[in-house]
């Protein structure tokens, strides 16, 4: 597809600027100064196939500087001949719309137009970015990496051929690094086969060492034998040191029992020996001495007594004549007491006796001042006398009780009877009061009618009244009605004018039309109504008149019959008064309202209720008169029985009291006495009898003890004249009595004292015999002692027996500790022993045993070591015999070797899915560099001379690397500039020519791209681009004047057109 | 001249450590650890039972030169209880136990011998009247690297009865035992002997009858290499002939491998009930052992991604084991099934063939990838270009890359290996690149 014709409208700069490019040629260059609007003709052609930039941005928009019409046209002509115009233009499309990319109108040359939708098919899948960075291109796009980045066209360069998505293959290579890192690193320390490797080693290390264990063994079983003896030699030592440490203590132990042995041998060799001693020798001589002294003290003792006794006997005689009376004596004195509270008792008896007399002659003057004892005496005070007293005095106080309660009874009725005829009085005054009034009523005449007649009467005028009353509303109802029927009268007669027109008219209103039936349906309809409605209102009319005149006659009637019920009753004389009164006011006679009617009879009703009250009491105050005559009568009745009776109990009080003055006097009792009286009287003689008799009971008391105390002091006196006691002084009898009774006492005691005594002296001298026997036995004794043991003497006695008991003491210690030696040595060591202990002092022997006793702890510690080194080593060698160190560590080799093969297992297919990657990627760089690149490398390889041989793509990357032609990949970021931009302008011609494969390709705008490029470049540029031209037509723009020489050299079928500001 | 019976037994291998496992609890890891001695304790308890009357041993008693005291102290025991029941033992020392190592100096027991390294030692066997039964000839490893053919210095004077040769040898070097004592089939019919009781290979193997050339295997297996039955052999010998040749198993805990396809698995818990179901037969047949077992998961499956991608089969397995840990724990005596690992062998449905033929990245991959797989220097060659790092370090010390594995013990494997992780990384990329691009 070419462009044949470019028309700029309005467009930046340019405006209205026509050129014509040729068809033939396959380039066409441009040439312009700066300024000439080359870029701007490149923009024009990029926004007619694609639109304007949006309003937003300005400069790409590039609306015209100069105004007017934004937009233009371009002619082209595709391969197969048809010419094509496109024109764009700022305007308002078929929709009234401004679109800001502007509005298309594409017309082919054989009448074939249309819009945006004919553009697309010129276009194809074309986008304008594909475009902008593919076909019609300046240096800024030229120089950007980026806009090859784009992912519609990195299809192109990376994608193809491979099958799968280059991102998988580049994650399936950072797995296979992350994996082989985890696994192993050279030098690493954390990776599981690093740490294996160590594990490993340290085995390693322990194996090296436990290979020796059969050497250790045998030492160690060389060694437990050597210990063997030595502790066998250390039990030995011990043994020894123990036994001789036994010895020692031994020795030590014995030391004490030694020395007294020792001691006590020399002290007993000293010692001269006695040969004879009796038994128990030095106690029993001390007894007999003791005992001799204690018999000599008695003897002195009894002969002292002996004495004493004598010389008592001889100083007092006994009394015989005392001793004689002596129970005489005895007894008087045991009665002394009892005559003592006998004359006490005779005392007191008397002052009660004189106490007794002065009662009695009070008593009897109290009773009559005239009475002596005789007259009491004489008193009978019986219970039956009292019983007659009492029924005396029972009689006389009832009867006069009788007379006090009639008297008190009469004087009630008496008052009873005046105030009953008081009120007799009163209600025969209100009865005359009352039937006064009564005559005096105004109706007082109608009054004297009948109950009877009266009711009737009031009956028929109230029969009347209503009679009246209902024919006044009968007449004023038909007044009204008769007024209604003459209203609606009128009303009905405007209706039936009104219908009587209908009927007229609605028929033949309908007629015009030619309605015919309806017209008559109508019209009968209309006359059937008129008539029933003439009919109605002429019914109405007739009955009103008729019954008014009727009624009042009626009302007329029975107003008559109640006015004359009325006069005819006995009050006529108070209606005629009223009816006076009436004319009086110039009234009517006859009319006698309704009204005044219906008062008049009530004043009639309350007139007769008033009449029957009056009646009622006049009735009711007769009757109580009558009643209180019957009363009085009664009363006065009563009163005369009451006086009879009271006449009657006075005189039965007189006799009674006769009787009783014939009683007193019968008894000589004082005659006024009441019996009341003499009742108290009986008592108080009574009590004087009573008195009386204690008083002659102690008189009688008195007398019998005075015999007895006589008796009594007869016998003392006796006595004392018999011994010769006579009364010297006024001694009273008792004490005389006490006298002899001490006496008497005194004489026993004495012949009693003497008897003891003589007793006393014959036991004395016997014992005084006896001791003198005890004291010759005694002393027998002590020389028998004497002689036994040699002695002379006492003294001589004593040394002989201490000697003895020392020696006796002597030999005893020495078979103690003989004893003890015994215990603690076998007696066949005793000699050894006493060797031992004769050569040796105890100090010695002392630092002997510590020092035995230090090695034995040193022995015994030493053979506890030897003994756990053996033991342990024992334990060693059993362990070597059982255990499998050995064999655990080689177990546990095996188990990490296995480890580590699954590891390695699983490193190698991770470094061999890694190596398989690597290699097919190469492979993929080398042989299977998609067909742009191919093309790519092709052109660069041109442009440069040979220089860089390639283009490809790192795998999966979106980077371009270029291999030197001797085979250095250079990456584009260090390539010059120029070349750089010869690169990129390989890989667009080599994308351009992918793209357009099969389709009639759009034409490629370059805009002064070889700006950068060497001649010697260019030139070879144009070699590519000239490649290109056979396919596409080439617009390329310029403002070197060396280009415009290049390309008419090289492509002379080039068109040139030059630019002019 | 008579009738008699032997138990041949070889490779003891006492208190040998076992191969390939990792993280197992105590209880599961004693009674594994204590298997070797347990082994030779029935096979003490056999000979007595079956009333053989003598036992030989070919070599590799113990694992190490420098054994443990403890495996010699068992093995001292054990032989004093086959002395003191009256049977003979001839023991040939082997590479891993030459005369050579360290040895606790207690007194062999009377009836015990150990074949001297110097010269091929006879022995005429009498029975328990006084009868020669039977020569045994022998020799032991002076050292652990003895190349030299001891089986030519091996000479029968006296065919009138039975002779039998104990030896430690790889006979026409088995390629994935050490080549000691190399001898070859041949020369072995060839040498008169009427039996040959050999040692060194694991796998128990009857090479030859008439004369018998056997191996008798080892006594416990001791890793996942070392799969099956595993025990001795009790010949009754007639007039110098072989009339029954009987095996018994010894061994204390079996190793067991095993295949669960997942072909029908739609979900995963399907997966984990074939698992189950198949661990759960696998227990009838241990004969009441505990046993190690490594499941294989196979058959191509649309959870294969799933499968690799999670740690679904991880989490079943260690399920399995703590459960079976809980047992044992409670009860020391159970025969529990540990599973030593899970090793996932499936395919995907997705088309390789189809993303192979692609012009496309992934097809490139798959292309780089089938060309490796190819030829084995480039394969080695990027192994080394992308491991270098690794073998370089302190680590590498233990292992083989290029086999990729650890460097002890192991002799088979290596390019298979490769194959599988090379898969693996492959599975993983394919799981990168695609399924992750699509799920986007």
């Amino acid at each position: 597809m070419k462009i044949t014709r470019v028309e700029v409208k309005g467009f930046g700069a340019l405006k209205d600027i026509s050129l014509t490019f040729s068809r033939e040629a396959p380039m066409i260059l441009l040439y312009g100064q700066n300024e000439a609007g080359k870029s701007t003709l490149m923009h024009f052609i990029r926004a007619i196939l694609f639109g304007f930039a949006n309003r937003g941005q300005g400069n790409e928009r590039y609306e015209p500087i100069h105004g007017g019409v934004h937009g233009g046209v371009l002619e082209l002509c595709g391969e197969d001949g048809r010419t094509v115009r496109i024109q764009r233009y700022d305007a308002p499309g078929p929709t009234g719309r401004r679109p800001s990319a502007g509005t298309v109108t594409v017309s082919y040359s054989d009448g074939v137009s249309g819009g945006e939708e004919l553009l697309r098919q010129i276009v194809g899948d074309m986008t304008s970015d594909v475009y902008r960075n593919l076909f019609a291109f300046g240096l800024t796009e030229l120089e950007e990496i980026r806009t090859l980045q784009s992912d519609e066209i990195s299809g192109y360069l990376y994608r193809s051929g491979f099958g799968v998505s280059g991102a998988s293959i580049l994650e399936a290579e950072k797995r296979v690094a992350s994996e082989l890192e985890r696994l192993f690193k050279p030098r690493g320390k954390k990776q599981t086969l690093n740490m294996l490797a160590d594990q490993l080693d340290a085995l390693d290390m322990r194996l090296r060492q436990s290979r020796g264990d059969v050497d250790r063994y045998q030492a160690i079983t060389a060694e437990i034998d050597r210990l063997r003896e030595r502790s066998t030699a250390y039990e030995f030592q011990i043994r020894e040191a123990q036994m001789r440490e036994l010895w020692i203590d031994k020795c030590l132990k014995s030391q004490e029992p030694w020395q007294k042995l020792r001691a006590a041998e020399s002290e007993l060799q000293k010692l001269p020996v006695v040969s004879k001693i009796p038994e128990d020798a030095l106690r029993r001589f001390d007894e007999e001495k003791l005992r001799l002294e204690e018999l000599h003290m008695k003897h002195a003792q009894v002969v002292e007594q002996l004495s004493s006794i004598a010389q008592e006997l001889q100083a007092d005689e006994p009394d015989e004549r005392l001793l004689r009376l002596r129970h005489e004596i005895d007894e008087l004195w045991e009665r002394a007491s009892v005559v003592r509270s006998l004359e006490t008792e005779q005392h007191d008896a008397s002052r009660e006796l004189v106490r007794l007399e002065e009662q009695i002659s009070s008593q009897i003057v109290r009773i009559d001042a005239s009475w002596t004892e005789v007259h009491i005496a004489q008193v009978n005070a019986s219970l039956s006398e009292r019983a007659e007293i009492l029924a005396y005095r029972e009689q006389m106080t009832a009867l006069e009780r009788k007379l006090e309660s009639a008297s008190l009874d009469m004087t009630k009725l008496q008052g009873e009877l005046v105030l009953l005829a008081r009120r007799r009085a009163e209600a025969a005054e209100q009865a005359s009061q009352g039937q006064a009034q009564l005559e005096s009523h105004p109706a007082g005449a109608w009054a004297t009618m009948s109950s009877d007649a009266r009711r009737k009467w009031k009956q028929g005028l109230a029969r009347a009244m209503d009679g009246w009353r209902q024919a006044e509303a009968e007449v004023a109802y038909a007044q009204r009605s008769e007024q209604e029927q003459q209203a609606r009268g009128k009303r009905m007669k405007a209706m039936l004018m009104s219908l009587i027109v209908c009927t007229i008219v609605l028929p033949s209103a309908l007629l015009p039309f030619g309605w015919i039936e309806p017209a008559i349906a109508v019209g009968s309809v209309m006359l059937l109504l008129t008539i029933v409605m003439f009919g109605l209102s002429r019914r109405s009319r007739s009955d009103a008149g008729r019954s008014v005149t009727q009624l009042k006659r009626v009302r007329e009637q029975r107003a008559r019959e109640v006015q004359e019920l009325l006069e005819q009753t006995a009050g006529s004389e108070m209606l005629a008064a009223a009816a006076r009164e009436k004319r009086g006011r110039g009234e009517q006679d006859h009319a006698w309202t309704l009204a005044e009617a219906a008062t008049w009879f009530e004043e009639f009703e309350i007139l007769q209720e008033r009449l029957h009250m009056a009646e009622a009491d006049q009735r009711r105050l007769a009757d109580r008169v009558t009643d209180i005559d019957k009363q009085m009568t009664d009363m006065q009745g009563r009163y005369e029985d009451l006086e009879e009776q009271q006449s009657r109990y006075a005189q039965q009080l007189d006799q009674m009291k006769h009787e009783w003055h014939m009683w007193l006097e019968v008894r000589k009792l004082p005659e006024r006495l009441m019996p009341e009286t003499v009742i108290e009287l009986l008592t108080l003689v009574e009590q004087v009898k009573q008195i009386m008799r204690v008083r002659d009971s102690v008189r009688e008391r008195i007398r019998s003890y005075r015999e007895r105390i006589e008796t009594y002091e007869k016998q003392v006196s006796d006595i004392c004249d018999e011994l010769g006691h006579s009364d010297p002084g006024n001694r009273s009898v008792y004490e005389d009595v006490k006298l002899l009774a001490e006496l008497v006492a005194r004489e026993v005691e004495l012949v009693e004292r003497r008897d003891r005594l003589q007793l006393q002296a014959v036991e004395r001298q016997a014992e005084l015999e006896q001791l003198v026997e005890r004291i010759q036995l005694t002393e027998q004794r002590i020389q028998q002692l004497w002689d036994e043991a040699g002695a002379s003497d006492e003294a001589e006695y004593r040394v002989l027996i201490a000697r003895y008991v020392r020696r006796q003491e002597l030999q005893a210690i020495i078979a103690d500790a003989l004893t003890q030696l015994e215990w603690l040595v076998t007696p066949a060591e005793l000699e050894r022993l006493r060797e031992t202990l004769m050569q040796t002092g105890g100090a010695a022997l002392e630092a002997e045993r510590t020092e035995l006793e230090g090695r034995v702890v040193s022995l015994r510690a030493e053979l506890d070591r030897v003994r756990d080194e053996r033991a342990k080593l024992e334990v060693e060698r059993d362990r070597l015999r059982d255990g499998g160190t050995l064999a655990d560590l080689l177990q546990s080799k095996e188990e990490l070797l296995s480890e580590v093969k699954k590891h390695t297992a699983e490193y190698l297919v991770y470094a061999m899915a890694g190596g398989l990657l690597t290699r097919t990627r190469e492979l993929y760089e080398r042989e299977r560099q998609p067909k742009v690149l191919q093309q790519a490398s092709h052109y660069m390889e041109t442009i440069t001379g040979g220089r860089y041989v390639r283009v490809l793509t790192p795998f999966g990357e979106q980077r371009l690397i270029v291999e030197r032609s001797d085979g250095l990949h250079v990456d584009t970021a260090s390539l010059s500039r120029g070349t750089a931009e010869q690169l990129y302008l390989a890989m667009r011609c080599a994308l351009v020519t992918s793209y357009s494969e099969g389709r009639d390709a759009l034409p490629i705008v370059l805009d002064d791209i070889f700006v950068n490029f060497d001649e010697d470049r260019a030139a070879r540029c144009l070699q590519v681009i000239q490649e290109l031209a056979g396919r596409h037509q080439v617009l390329m723009f310029t403002c070197h004047d060396y280009m415009r020489r290049l390309v008419s050299e090289q492509l002379p079928d080039t068109q040139i057109i030059e630019l002019v500001v | 001249m008579g009738s008699f019976r032997f138990l041949h037994a070889a490779d003891l291998h006492l208190d040998s450590p076992f191969r390939g496992l990792s993280e197992i609890p105590k209880s599961v890891r004693e009674v594994i650890r204590s298997s070797t001695f347990q082994s030779l304790e029935r096979l003490v308890e056999l000979a007595i039972r079956e009333r053989v009357d003598f036992v030989v041993i070919a070599g590799d008693v113990y694992d190490l030169e420098d054994c443990s005291i403890r495996a010699q102290f068992r093995f001292h025991h054990a032989m004093n209880r086959l002395a003191e029941s009256g049977i003979h033992v001839y023991i040939a020392h082997g590479n891993h136990d030459p005369l050579a190592g360290r040895r606790m100096p207690w007194d062999t027991p009377r009836g015990i011998h150990v074949f001297g390294a110097n010269e091929v030692e006879t022995i005429a066997v009498e029975g328990p009247r006084g009868q020669l039964l039977a020569y045994v000839h022998g020799i032991s490893y002076a050292t652990a690297a003895v190349t030299d053919n001891l089986a030519a210095r091996f000479r029968v004077h006296d065919h009138t009865v039975a002779n039998i040769g104990v030896l430690h040898t790889n006979v026409e070097g088995a390629s994935d035992h050490g080549n000691y004592a190399p001898a070859s089939r041949a020369q072995l019919i060839a040498s008169g002997i009427d039996y040959w009781a050999l040692g060194h290979i694991h796998q128990r193997a009857v090479l030859h009858e008439s004369p018998y050339i056997v191996y008798s295997g080892n006594t416990q297996g001791r890793s996942i290499k070392e799969t099956g039955e595993k025990g001795c052999y009790i010949a009754d010998m007639v007039d110098s002939r072989v009339a029954r040749l009987t095996f018994h198993a010894t061994d204390m805990v079996r190793w067991l491998r095993t295949t669960v396809s997942v072909e029908d698995a739609l979900t995963e818990l399907d997966v984990k009930a074939a698992a189950e179901r198949e661990l759960e037969a696998l227990r009838g047949r241990t004969d009441g052992r505990p046993a190690v077992v490594r499941l294989v998961v196979n058959g191509s499956t649309a959870l294969h991604r799933e499968l690799h991608r999670t740690s679904f089969l991880d989490e079943l397995v260690a399920e399995w084991n703590e459960a079976e840990s809980l047992h044992t724990e409670q009860d020391a005596s159970y025969p529990f099934l540990w599973i030593e690992s899970c090793k996932l062998e499936t395919r995907s449905l997705l088309e390789r063939t189809v993303l192979l033929e692609q012009e496309s990245f992934i097809g490139d991959l798959l292309r780089i990838a089938d060309e490796l797989r190819s030829d084995e220097r480039q394969l080695e060659t990027f192994l080394e270009q992308l491991t270098g790092d690794l073998t370089r370090s302190r680590i590498g010390r233990h292992l083989r890359i290029g086999q990729a594995l650890p460097s002890s013990g192991e002799r088979s494997g290596g390019q298979e290996d490769v194959s599988e992780l090379l898969m693996r990384a492959e599975d993983w990329l394919l799981d990168m690149l695609i399924e992750r691009s699509e799920r986007r």
